[in-house]
């Protein structure tokens, strides 16, 4: 049996149905309440990053909303400029290429990575980070910037709102902390969801969408269970439904405005559209107890007359006519006008108080604010958990070639060279463990000696015949044998004098560069033999003896009495170098240009010379040029100092005078029969005693030993020098003060004996005055 | 001696203490400001030497991986000196991807700790 369904049934059917199906009519995306669709806090607004300074989440121009699904909108960043949260913001869309969001889970966790324009992205889920925004629509936690850093939502993530307060906060609820009518979820399973749709839902502040208890059905009629209040038109209010844009202003010059709404006493819900047909209008609650309420609306962009629309609902769906109001955004232009004026003028008002502070007092500036401390994110933040490579001890920090390469690095070549010609300086180096160039600090301290002539071919140096001084002398190069002569080191110069019998030993240092020196000392107008053997037969072998520098050599003046080291000397390396250029007369001043000769055709070249008679510092430059054309010309560079003679003088206040006529005699200790005796120089081609001539001048060449000088003159003390000892090759060439037998007398002048006697007068004078007197007063008495 | 007289001697004699003090607290304060430089360029100096003490022993002598809480503290150090160059170059060495890399930041940033250290 079927019933018939009434006519009015079936139209309040359709009716009701299209009435409640314009509230699905929205498109999907609308939201319909501001914890679903929320907007930033005009004053809770701001964010810091660490390296970019504030975040402003608040603009009119960033347009910043907060949904279930994702953020939308722009920061701006005061140093950075905008940054885009959702690819869907960019005109036109730039999803299609990058597909990027701040997506948010509905529960206020965000993820994924804004765009900023200037600094690239900036992710909202990282390690060690992340933000999310709680039941109270406070943002919190950390974002990072692939290149600013961190970025802080809120100053208590950092512990620091006592210094500075900071958050951004929007209306948006995470969705279980929104009310069962505005969660966007259907809670009781009846297909509908929220306030209005849902009839269980009486505002989007009902906690509860189950929906009131079904009234028995008429049968099959889908509007039974609806309370008959549930039909019936808004109670109009007195005066009639009302918007009014900032109380009825005319105009405005922001786009933010406030709507005054007046609805009737079943007025649950207001609808607001800037469109008739409301096609984006939002759903805002009316609170019905109150006479009116105010609501804050954006205006659509753009200057002109704005016209708001508002139809004011009651919980059933049953709204009033439409009503509105209108308002004429003004400022805009002015606003662009602002925005275009030129940066330069910008800039230039900006110096104006840099240019006028100099001349307002300090008293009369204030003060200074204290600069707002960046949050500091914490020090954990920042160290990742998983170890850095350069921390994982994997790698060797310090690059290990150079250093081997520093501290193992052989000795010079030069040196290396000089040691395979003198076995003992080798093994000397071996012994106190210079080996690697990283040593070669330690020869600086050293003062090393390479052995004469006699020593290296290994004759004795000393030699004790009966009936004779036994003085240790070298052997003329002409008396050696063949053997000894095929020992001789060759391309080095080795120095003689005294007839071929004393050798010049040759001290070794060491420059800063590391290159050895060899220096050799001798006496002015000293004969001079020199020695060289080449390594190859040579055509000629050429000396130069050039001009240096007249180096004051002030220990040769001051050598104390007991000990005779030799003068600093300054020599250049001895070794053969190729010579690629002649000698360079030119810049040097050559002396005297000597040829070696080889008599008696054993391969040893010499030639002897007379030291220069100035002291100062000379080079003996020895050129070999080789049979070979392949070889060429090699040069051995020697560089010899020439001191000055000693002398005698005596000290008169501070100057000097050089005693002529003066007997200076020399005595070696004889280690036969250890006493002091007197130098036999004639075998050396020498006198002793010598007598000073008109410059006072005296000096010995002599072999190593100990010895002694005495100096004796008339009218002076005679001179008794403490024994020193001798290397050989060194001159004796001390300065000798003798000391006057008469020396009371200079103490003692004229003048003071002078002084003297004025004085004694004077108290003679005095106390014959008193005798005067003593006696007139007995006279009186 | 009339009033007046002592009343101007009074002041004159508060006047010459007050010219006295006056210029005492500026030359103290001239001393105090070189000292606070001077102690601030020691203090940088010792806190300069006791990161790259700690670099050397923990870092560079580390035979095994540093661990998280020698990071830790390396980190703290080095930005305690407020340093923003010492700061970047240590950013740089513990950015390091390659072995060569890691070695000539740690080149770079030893140099740069020992130029930071001010002798006077």
């Amino acid at each position: 049996m079927r019933k018939k369904i009434p006519t009015k049934n079936i139209i309040f059917v359709l009716f009701l149905t299209f009435f409640i199906s314009g509230f699905f009519a929205f498109p999907a995306g609308h939201v319909l309440a501001s914890s679903t669709d929320g907007t930033v806090d005009s004053s809770d607004k701001y964010a810091w990053g660490e390296n970019i300074g504030w975040l402003n989440f608040g603009t009119t121009e960033g347009n910043i909303h907060v949904t279930d699904s994702a953020l939308t909108g722009y920061i701006w960043a005061e140093n950075i400029g905008w940054i885009s949260l959702n690819c869907s913001n960019d005109s036109p869309s730039s999803c299609g290429t990058v597909d990027y969001k701040v997506a948010n889970d509905s529960e206020g966790t965000l993820s994924g990575y804004a765009w900023s324009e200037n600094t690239g992205w900036i992710n909202f889920n990282p390690t060690y980070g992340g933000v999310t925004i709680n039941s109270s629509g406070e943002f919190l936690g950390y974002a990072w910037g692939e290149n600013i850093g961190w970025i802080v939502f809120n100053c208590s993530t950092t512990n620091s709102c006592a210094a500075v307060g900071y958050k951004v906060k929007t209306d948006w609820r995470p969705r279980s902390a929104r009310p069962a009518c505005n969660n966007s979820s259907d809670d009781d399973g009846d297909g509908k969801t929220d306030y209005p749709a849902d009839p269980g839902c009486s505002s989007l502040d009902d906690t509860d969408e189950t929906d009131p208890a079904a009234a028995p059905s008429g049968g099959g009629g889908g509007g039974g269970g609806l309370p008959p209040e549930a039909y019936n038109p808004p109670i109009t209010p007195e005066g009639g439904f009302k918007i009014l844009i900032n109380d009825d202003a005319a105009q405005t010059d922001s786009r933010k405005v406030t709507l005054t709404l007046k609805g009737g006493s079943n007025t649950k819900a207001v609808w607001i559209s800037e469109n008739s047909q409301f096609p984006e209008g939002f759903q805002v609650s009316y609170n019905s107890s109150l006479s009116q309420v105010s609501v804050s609306f954006d205006l659509s962009l753009g200057e002109g007359q704005k016209t708001i629309y508002a139809k004011f609902c009651t919980q059933w769906g049953r709204c009033s006519d439409v009503v509105s109001d209108s308002i004429v955004r003004v400022g805009e232009t002015t606003v662009e006008k602002i925005e275009q004026v030129p940066q330069k003028i910008v800039e230039q008002i900006k110096k104006v108080p840099e240019a006028i502070a100099p001349l307002i007092p300090n008293f009369l500036k204030p003060k200074p604010q204290e600069t707002a401390k960046p949050p500091e994110v914490p020090i954990e933040e920042l160290v990742s958990k998983e170890a850095p490579l350069s921390f994982q001890g994997k790698w060797q920090l310090l690059p290990s070639e150079p250093i081997r390469e520093f501290v193992l690095a052989p000795l010079p070549k030069e040196i290396r060279n000089l040691a395979q010609k003198f076995p003992e300086l080798e093994k000397t180096l071996e012994e106190v463990g210079v080996s690697k160039i990283t040593d070669i600090a330690k020869l600086k301290s050293v003062k090393l000696t390479l052995p004469g002539l006699t020593e290296r071919v290994g004759l004795p140096t000393a030699k004790v015949e009966p009936g004779k001084f036994a003085l240790p002398q070298g052997v003329p190069v002409a008396k050696l044998s063949p053997a000894i002569k095929q020992q001789l080191p060759t391309e080095i110069v080795f120095a003689k004098t005294g007839g071929e019998l004393i050798d010049f030993n040759i001290d070794l240092s060491v420059t800063d560069k590391g290159e050895p020196q060899q220096k050799i000392a001798t006496i002015s107008g000293k004969p001079l033999q020199l020695v060289v053997k080449p390594d190859k037969p040579v055509k000629s072998v050429k000396g130069y003896l050039v001009f240096k520098s007249k180096t004051s050599q002030p220990t040769s003046l001051e050598l104390p009495l007991n000990s005779l080291l030799a003068s600093v000397i300054f020599a250049n390396p001895v070794f053969a170098k190729t010579q690629d250029q002649p000698v360079r007369v030119e810049e040097k001043l050559v002396l005297l240009e000597f040829e070696y000769t080889d008599p008696d055709g054993d391969g040893i070249y010499t030639a002897e010379i007379q030291a220069p008679l100035i002291e100062g510092e000379y080079e003996i430059i020895t050129v070999m040029d080789f049979d070979d054309p392949e070889l060429g010309k090699k040069e051995i560079r020697l560089t010899t100092v020439v001191d000055p003679e000693g002398y005698i003088y005596e000290k008169d206040g501070d100057k000097e005078t050089r005693i002529p006529g003066a007997i200076i005699s020399l005595f070696w200790l004889n280690p036969e029969t250890k006493q002091y005796e007197l130098w036999p120089a004639k075998e050396y081609q020498q006198e002793n005693p010598q007598t000073t001539d008109v410059r006072g001048t005296y000096s010995f060449l002599v072999p190593e030993g100990y010895y002694y000088l005495k100096a004796e003159t008339p009218g002076y003390l005679i001179y008794d020098g403490k024994p020193f000892q001798v290397k050989e090759g060194s001159g004796i060439h001390i300065n000798i003060e003798l000391k006057t037998k008469y020396w009371w007398l200079k103490i003692v002048d004229w003048k003071t004996i002078l002084l003297a006697v004025v004085i004694i007068l004077l108290l003679y004078n005095f106390y014959r005055d008193k005798i005067r007197e003593r006696l007139a007063r007995s006279k009186n008495l | 001696m009339n009033k007046p007289k002592t009343i101007l001697i009074i002041i004159l004699i508060l006047l010459a203490g007050n010219i006295f003090l006056g210029v005492k607290y500026f030359s103290v304060v001239k001393e105090l400001r070189q000292t606070q430089t001077a102690l601030q360029t020691q203090k940088t100096n010792e806190k300069v030497l006791e990161f790259s003490k700690l670099f050397i022993k923990e870092v560079l002598k580390a035979e095994t991986e540093v661990n998280f809480d020698t990071r830790l503290k390396l980190e703290t150090v080095v930005r305690n000196l407020g340093d923003e160059e010492i700061l970047n170059q240590w950013q740089e060495f513990v950015d390091s991807k390659t072995e060569s890399g890691a070695q000539e930041e740690v080149k770079n940033l030893l140099e740069m700790l020992v130029s930071k250290i001010e002798v006077k």
